[in-house]
């Protein structure tokens, strides 16, 4: 009767053991699938407003007003006031010359964190009449 | 009593095996949280095309704007080379930036079917540029070809000057009409008459009144600008 009975909670452990391998195989393909989607839809929303922000701006003709007067301060309050409160953004401004691009200004506006989704959008202009060489805005979004 | 103890031992092994359980799960977790940080997604070639278009749009309004001002002070200048030089450097700028971003990205031009002419009247000035541009980007997926009439006129004349009173009413017609849309822009200029600031009243016109200094001739000198430098300018005599 005891021999049986220990045969039994063999079985049962058993059971256990490659029913919680099976539910925890389940859980972990199901939350990575649905993390990877998840931070995949993040980060094209980061990148649309991005997109979108420095879109505004170029067809308005502030981006090219402020970066070519290099006027930082007002670049970053226009940001600003395009993305909803709940984005923070850093931006650098480089200048295209002899074949390169080199950095003018940044990180302006927040300070990035060193760890979680940032996401990048570029913009390039093509220049100004006082200064004809192209510049460069990559703005970094994050939540 | 063994009965007891082989449960006790069973429950024990049961803990331990789901404490073992939820600890693998948080690693697995924490491991997939740390491996996806660097998600990658793919641009918006379509953003990228209109920004490419609408920049090389500007360019060749810059272009325009050089050409006039020269124009304008008396500078003797190969319209051509000046024209070339200003395209080609903004197309390696390009190729440059997108070509690292993953794109193939191809513009040209032909340096024959490039023209630019200029009208210069009393109270008419008006100069204008005309290039045909290819803009070609691909990746993985998709591939966007178009040819661009990039034909871009800057306009300016006086409409209307007229003595009412003590006052002189002038009418000044700017426009700046952008590439093949035929798309007027006109939101960005500013507009002198003698001096003072002209008022927009829509369509391109501006207006102000000036204060006669009683009866004889007049002499109504108009300037305009646009961020990309635009200056022209015109005169009219009453």
């Amino acid at each position: 009767m005891l021999l049986l009975n220990r045969k039994k909670a063999q079985y049962y452990t058993i059971d256990f053991i490659v029913a919680s391998i099976i539910i925890l195989g389940v859980l972990s393909l199901v939350y990575s699938q649905y993390y990877i989607s998840y931070e995949q839809d993040q980060a094209i929303y980061l990148s649309n407003l991005g997109n979108r922000c420095l879109n505004v701006l170029a067809e308005s003709g502030k981006l090219s007003q402020t970066v070519y007067n290099e006027d930082w301060e007002t670049l970053s309050k226009l940001i600003d006031l395009t993305l909803p409160s709940n984005v923070y953004f850093s931006f650098y401004v480089y200048k295209w010359e002899n074949g390169n691009w080199v950095q003018i200004a940044g990180p302006l506006g927040e300070n990035m964190p060193s760890s979680g989704e940032i996401v990048k959008t570029t913009y390039i202009l093509s220049g100004n009449y006082t200064d004809p060489s192209p510049r460069k805005i990559e703005l970094y979004l994050w939540e | 009593m063994l009965t007891v103890k082989k449960k006790a031992q069973f429950y024990t092994m049961a803990v331990a095996i789901i404490a073992i359980a939820l600890i693998t799960t948080s690693i697995i977790i924490v491991g997939i949280r740390n491996s996806v940080q660097n998600v990658e997604i793919s641009e918006d070639i379509y953003f990228v095309f209109d920004n490419i278009k609408r920049e090389t749009l500007e360019r060749i309004e810059l272009v325009l704007a050089n050409l006039t001002q020269m124009n304008k002070t008396g500078v003797t200048f190969d319209y051509l080379e000046i024209t070339r030089s200003y395209l080609d450097l903004w197309i390696s700028c390009l190729k440059n930036e997108y070509e690292s971003r993953g794109f193939k990205i191809s513009l040209n031009y032909d340096p024959s079917q490039i023209s630019y002419f200029t009208y210069w009247n009393k109270s008419i000035s008006m100069s204008a540029l005309k290039i045909i541009i290819s803009i070609q980007i691909e990746n993985e997926d998709v591939k966007i070809k178009q040819t661009v009439n990039a034909t871009h006129v800057f306009k300016l004349y006086i409409n209307k000057i007229e003595r009412i009173g003590s006052t002189i009413s002038v009418e000044v017609n700017f426009t700046k009409i952008v590439g093949n849309s035929n798309e007027t822009s006109i939101d960005y200029a500013v507009v002198y008459v003698n001096g003072t600031r002209a008022n927009y009243v829509g369509g391109g016109v501006y207006r102000t009144e000036l204060v006669s200094l009683g009866p004889g001739s007049i002499t109504i000198y108009v300037a305009a600008s646009a961020p990309s430098g635009t200056f022209v300018e015109a005169c009219s005599t009453q």
